[in-house]
Order: structure tokens, then sequence, then C-alpha cells
């Protein structure tokens, strides 16, 4: 067997047998749903009631609210304008407004009280009515979450706008008419049909960048956790001197290559695996949520359902979720991956063999580390501001940043064949740069004991001859 | 010659490793490579390993020149030397045992026969961690040996064994010369020079200042001197004692019985000595000759090197 795939499959079975490695690749996809799961679990309201004392110097509101909790307005309130969130929660069952029939001062005193059983106290100002000035007090024991406090802000509102409607005469539905807000739908010029309606319905672009956004974090991670390993795996070839032993048998360059490509395999199989366990999840969990995701049914809400689907926020995502590009976006993963990892884990190699213990790396992983903490900084922040723009198509062809970058462009379907071709090239002469500079330091490396390593002294071992 | 260098000379960027070395070493013999820390064995090991290349000169073996081929003819133990902690020893013997260029099945075979033989067979599915140091370069010494080399590079072979595992590699050693094999001892143990190297080259300041047969050497740095056990007078003794002799050291046991440690000058024999010394007042117990061992040598002639290269 050649040798150089003897270590291969040894940096690969070694990893994949580890414990700490069977329980990542199964429990990754767990663990993220979890994660994503606590964090909307965390961040939804629970069913409890609050006992609100208002104080109301306008003598006027507090009916109008209680009015509102009690009418078809309060439905009108969530359905129209409140956010989604608000459909969750049983306004009637939850706020309990009490009129305090005295001033502002002794009721904060009430409210104060240790054992008093109110949660907030409102405190609406005699001349909010007349706008004199439009600020209400909300006082609290423990901080509202915000669906609470938009609902109590909404209640008032909508109470204070019955109230000058009544005393001004103007009529409930022109007035609705004239409130309703008109949305904005971007569509891209090639994908309108001659009477000018969206052709497909193509996934918006805002959480297709997200969600290319999303593959951006995963490569980053890729990256940084199995170059991690490869130069964990020098380091400790080096200082258990094993190196010794081995490079009397095969050359240098062999064991390094050997070792990245066992240690990317790994990451290979790693990711593989997240996305047949990720598979089986959504399907096991959708029916659950009382979702439909098989692609029959896919395909008919995005044609035919789209009224519905507008009315509901968390549709919509899904939606586009399941109108991503998935094939290319899973294609240029992998190859974006793949030509990242190698650039990065020959770089992490070197530094493996420069330092004698890992605590010695830091001054080197740093700037490693930042063009990738860059692309991911800066293309978040063009998504959100200009997703076509410059820096976008700058950072997806310089070769440091453009494995992190190109797959949100890919996700937003804004890239052209060409520029996809031509970022993947530039990678891979850069990769064989690295590899190139990487194994030079390397093979001088790990045969030097004992040495605090700079950047000019690997500059040089980069030119010696060999 | 199984093995021969020439004009080995090797410099890093900043220093001399290696200046105008050579050597050569017959077949079925130990070689023993001595210097100080630092003095080039390390670079000259590695350059028969081709871990580095020589800037000049070249390497024969079998009067071919060195090349990658010769790889699996070369067995090498370091001094400074480790195994795969977390894998468990006889996967780690097979991977090493195949990248010399094994097959599989071959280095199964040896490898439990070499088991059996140091009484570790059941060590197959244990991990490097779970093991003493000396179990594990027990394991180091099998993968360096296992591929049958022609020629063994043993650098500091017995550091961290105890007295009876450094004796059963001790024997070991013996046992692969006596099957034909070329061995290299690197070591600072000169006791174990003395008892098994046939042939020594010491090296100094990336020069070789010394080599040749250790019985050779030991008889060049003899000198000429003997301890004389006597009972008698040390006065009488020292009288007895023509100016053809030099009474270097004086011991006393008791009233009666000295020893003396003598050292004979000019062409003059030891039975010169002993018929000067054969009087009534002087009854000889015992006569020994006094032999460099071959620490003494190493630091007589390292000493004596550096002191040179001072001086120049």
């Amino acid at each position: 067997m050649n040798k150089t795939s003897l270590i291969i499959k040894r940096e690969y079975l070694t990893r994949v047998k580890k414990k700490s490695f069977i329980l990542m690749t199964v429990l990754g996809p767990v663990l993220f749903a979890g994660f994503f799961a606590a964090i909307v679990l965390l961040a939804m309201p629970k069913e409890e009631n609050y006992e609100i004392l208002v104080v109301d110097e306008t003598t006027l509101m507090y009916e109008g609210m209680e009015l509102i909790l009690n009418t078809e307005k309060a439905k009108r309130i969530r359905d129209n304008k409140a956010r989604e969130e608000e459909n969750q929660v049983d306004v009637e069952g939850l706020l309990h407004f009490h009129e305090a029939n005295s001033s502002y001062a002794s009721a904060i005193k009430e409210f104060q009280k240790e054992d008093g059983k109110y949660d907030y106290l409102v405190y609406l100002p005699s001349n909010l009515i007349d706008m004199a000035d439009n600020k209400a007090n909300l006082v609290y024991k423990k901080a509202p979450n915000s669906p609470t406090e938009t609902k109590i802000t909404s209640l008032i509102n909508e109470a204070r706008e019955a109230l000058l409607m009544e005393k001004e005469g103007v009529d409930r539905t022109k007035y609705d008419k004239i409130k309703t807000k008109v949305g904005l739908t971007p569509i891209a010029s090639n994908n309108l049909d001659e009477s000018g309606n969206p052709i497909e319905n193509k996934a918006e672009f805002k959480i297709a960048a997200y969600a290319g956004f999303g593959f951006s974090i995963i490569i980053v991670m890729f990256i940084l956790t199995f170059g991690m390993q490869v130069m964990r795996g020098v380091i400790e070839e080096k200082t258990n001197r094993i190196i010794e032993v081995i490079i009397s048998s095969v050359k240098p360059f062999q064991i390094m290559m050997g070792k990245i490509v066992g240690v990317g395999l790994v990451g290979l199989t790693q990711f593989l695996f997240w996305i047949i366990l990720t598979g089986i999840l959504v399907t096991v969990i959708t029916p659950f949520l009382g979702l439909d995701s098989s692609p029959e049914a896919m395909a008919q809400m995005s044609s035919t359902d789209m009224e519905s689907m507008v009315n509901s926020g968390k549709s919509e995502m899904l939606q586009t979720i399941f109108s991503l590009p998935w094939l290319p976006l899973i294609s240029s993963f992998l190859v974006y991956f793949l030509g990242g990892y190698l650039l990065y884990s020959a770089l992490y190699a070197a530094i493996g063999a420069a330092v004698d213990s890992e605590t010695d790396t830091q001054q080197f992983l740093v700037p490693v580390m930042i063009p990738l903490m860059l692309g991911l900084y800066v293309a978040q922040f063009s998504v959100m501001t200009n997703p076509e723009g410059p820096a976008m198509f700058w950072l997806s062809m310089i070769p440091l940043t453009s494995p992190v970058v190109m797959l949100i462009r890919i996700a937003m379907e804004s890239v052209e064949l060409w520029e996809v071709l031509l970022s993947i090239a530039i990678l891979a002469l850069t990769f064989v740069g690295t590899t190139w500079v990487g194994a030079r330091i390397y093979k001088t490396g790990i045969l030097m004991y004992g040495k605090k390593v700079t950047y000019k002294e690997m500059f040089k071992w980069i030119r010696y001859k060999s | 010659m199984i093995f021969e260098a020439k004009n080995i000379h090797k410099s890093y960027h900043n220093h001399v490793a290696l200046k105008d070395v050579s050597l050569s070493v017959e077949k079925q013999s130990i070689f023993g490579l001595l210097g100080p820390n630092g003095a080039g064995k390390t670079s000259l090991i590695r350059i028969v390993n081709q871990i580095t290349g020589p800037d000049s000169g070249e390497i024969l073996i079998n009067g071919e020149k060195l090349s990658p081929k010769h790889i699996e003819q070369i067995g090498y133990l370091p001094e400074e030397r480790g195994l795969y902690k977390k894998m468990q020893i006889g996967e780690q013997a097979m991977y090493l045992a195949q990248l010399k260029g094994m097959s599989k099945h071959d280095a199964k075979r040896e490898l439990l026969q070499w088991f059996e033989k140091f009484e570790i067979g059941n060590w197959w599915n244990k991990k490097v961690e779970e093991l003493s140091k000396g179990m594990a370069q027990k394991v180091q010494f099998i993968t360096t040996v296992l591929h049958k080399p022609q020629i063994l590079i043993l650098d500091e072979p017995f550091s961290g064994f105890d007295p009876i595992n450094a004796n059963l590699i001790k024997s070991e050693i013996m046992k692969l010369k006596e099957d034909g094999t070329t061995i290299f001892l690197s070591t600072h143990n000169m006791g174990s020079v003395e008892e098994i190297c046939d042939n020594i080259a010491l090296i100094n300041s990336s020069k070789k200042v010394l080599d040749g047969k250790v019985s050779d050497i030991k008889k060049d740095f003899s000198k000429n001197m003997y301890e004389v056990d006597f009972k008698g007078n040390m006065i009488g003794f020292a009288n007895a004692l023509w100016t053809n002799y030099e009474l270097v050291e004086k011991l006393s046991f008791d009233n009666e019985n000295h020893r003396a440690t003598v050292k004979i000058l000019g062409n003059n024999t030891l039975n010169n000595l002993l018929s000067s010394l054969i009087t009534e007042n002087i009854e000889l117990k015992q006569v020994n000759e006094i032999i460099p061992t071959m620490s003494e040598i190493f630091i007589e002639v390292v000493n004596t090197n550096n002191e040179l290269n001072r001086k120049n």
C-alpha cells in the first residue's frame, strides 16, 4: 500500500473511531436543533397572567382599554397589525387591568409594597389625549417581555385612537382604509413574465442571503475545527517525537498531505452524516409541527397558495428555505469547504510544525483567523446594506475569504457562472501556493526543538534550498 | 564495507554540523558513534536516514550511492522517540511496519513473534498511554528491527530501561549482529560501548577526531601504568624504583599493606619493573595493568581536541 494512503488511513480511522467524533456526529444535528428550539422557546412568552395597576389621569382611557379588551376590536388588533408572536397569546386571559383611584405617587407606593400583587404600573398622564406629550410610563418589577409590552402599548394606542375618533367624528372604516400599509415585493428583472408578474416564486433574497450566511458559518466552523485538528496532530507528533521515527520512512510532504487529507475526510464524513441526520430529523419532526414538507405539498404551496402564505411570516420563511437552490449550494459548499480547508490547513500544519507546544501557537493563529472572521463580518454587513455590491464581489474572489462569502452569493442567486469558476480557480491556485509554503515550513519545523520561532525565522525556512 | 561515508560536509545556515567526516563500517559489526552533545552525531544519522542531505560528500551502502530504496534496509531508533499515545500498540506497530514497506501479513506475523519474545503478547490492544516508559521503549525497539534492516541505527537504545530489560535489549542486539545486521550505536554509555562495540568513531566539534577498533584504541591509550599491591615498607618501595619509573600514587591499607601506582618510562617493560621490585623488603601480592576505560579515553580526546580548537 502506498505510504501516503497509509497515513491518510491512520489519520482518518483514529479520528473517526474517537468517541468524541461519534458523539459530535450523532448529536451535532440534535444539538443544533435543540439549540435553535431552546432559543425560540426561551424567547416565547409564558402563558402568564399579569396584574396591571393603571393610573389614568385622562380619566377616559382606562375605560377605553377595558372596552377594547372585551370587544371585537381586540381581535382586530391582533389579526391586523400585531406581530406574529401576539397570535400566540390570549390577550383576554393574560392582562388584568386594575384602576388605581389615587395619584401616581400613592399608586407607586401601593405598587412597591413587598406583598403587592401588581406586576406593572401603567401611568397615563392627563395630557396624553391632547398630544401635548405622548409619553406614558410602564413601571415594572421584572422587565416585561416584548410581546407583553407591545400588547399593552397597542391597547393604549387603540384606546386613544378610538377615543379621538369618537371625539373628532372620524369614521372607523375610512380610517382603517387610510391606515392600510403597502408592502413592497422585490422581483429580479429576469424573473418576470409578460404581464410583469414573477415567473417562479424565487427565494426572497434577504432570507436566501441569511441561509447562505448559515453555510458560511458552517464553513468557517469546519475550517477552524479541522484546521486546528491538523495543527494539534502535527504538534502531537512533534512533542512525543514519533515524527523522528516516521520521518526516516516517509517524506515530510507525504506526512503533511496524509494528515491534511485524512483530517479533511473526517470533516466531510461529519458533514455527510449531519446532512443525512438533519434530513431524517426534518422528516420526523415536521409532521409534529403541523407542516407538510413533502416536495408536492411545497410545490403546491408555492404556486397556488400564495395568498394565504403571505399572511404568515413563518411559512414564508420556510417556503423560501425550501425554494433555495439546494443542489448548487451543497455542491459549491463541498467545493469551497475543500478549497478553503486545503488552503488553511496547510498553514495550520506549518504553525504546528513551527512550535513546540500549543501554547506557543497564539501569535501565529490570529493572522490565520482574521481573514475568516473579516469575511464573515463584512459579508453580514453587506448582506444587510448592499448584497450585490463591490464588497461582496471582491470578497468572493479573494481566496482567503471566498469560501466564506461565495456561498451567500450563490444562495442569493446573484452570481454569474464565470465568477464562480474564476473564484474556484483562484482558490485552487492559492491552496497550491499555501501548501508549498506550508510544506517548506513544516519540513524544517518538525525537526527543530526548543527554539522560539519568529516570523522572520519562518520566512528563512521557506527560502531554504531543499 | 557495507557502509562508507566519504568526506561528508553539512552546514546549517549559521553553523557547521559536519566537516569532512569519513567513516567505513564492516558488515556484521557494531559500530559505536561517539561524541559530546552537539558534536554532529544526529546530523550524521539524519543524513544516513535521508531526512536531510549532505552539502557535499557521499554515502555508500554496499558500494551503492545512498538512495530512497535504502530506506527499507535501514532501521532507526532515535534518541528522542515516541509513539501515538492514544493508539493501540498492535495497530501502531503495524502502521510503522507498513510505513517501512512491510506487507500487512508479514508485519503481523513478525510482530506476534517479537511480542512473544519480549513477553508482551497481551499488550496488543493496550494503548501507549497505559504503558510505562520502559514498556513503550520495548515496543519502539521492536518496530525498529521488525523489517529486518541490514543497517540498524540505535541512538541511546538503553536509556529508560531497567538493568534486566537493558540486558534483554543488549542480547537482542548481539543476536541481530550474529544474524548479519550491521549496527550503529550512538550512546553516552561508555560501559556498553566497551561491552558490545567492535569499532568506534569519535566526533567532536563536527569533525571525526578518533576511530578504530575498540581494543586497538584502548591499547593506544594505555599509559604503561601498573597498580602494585605489596607488603612491606613504602619508603623501601620508592627506593627500589629507578629513575626509569615514576611513582604516580601511593595508598596505604595499614602499616604493612600498600598499593602503589607506577608508570614505566622509556623502553622498560613490566619484567624490568618486577625484577627491580623483587627485593627482601618487598613482598609482591598483585600487579595489574591500568587500562584506560572508554570513558577516560573519551574525556581525554575531547578535552585535548577542544584545547587545540581554542588555540587555533
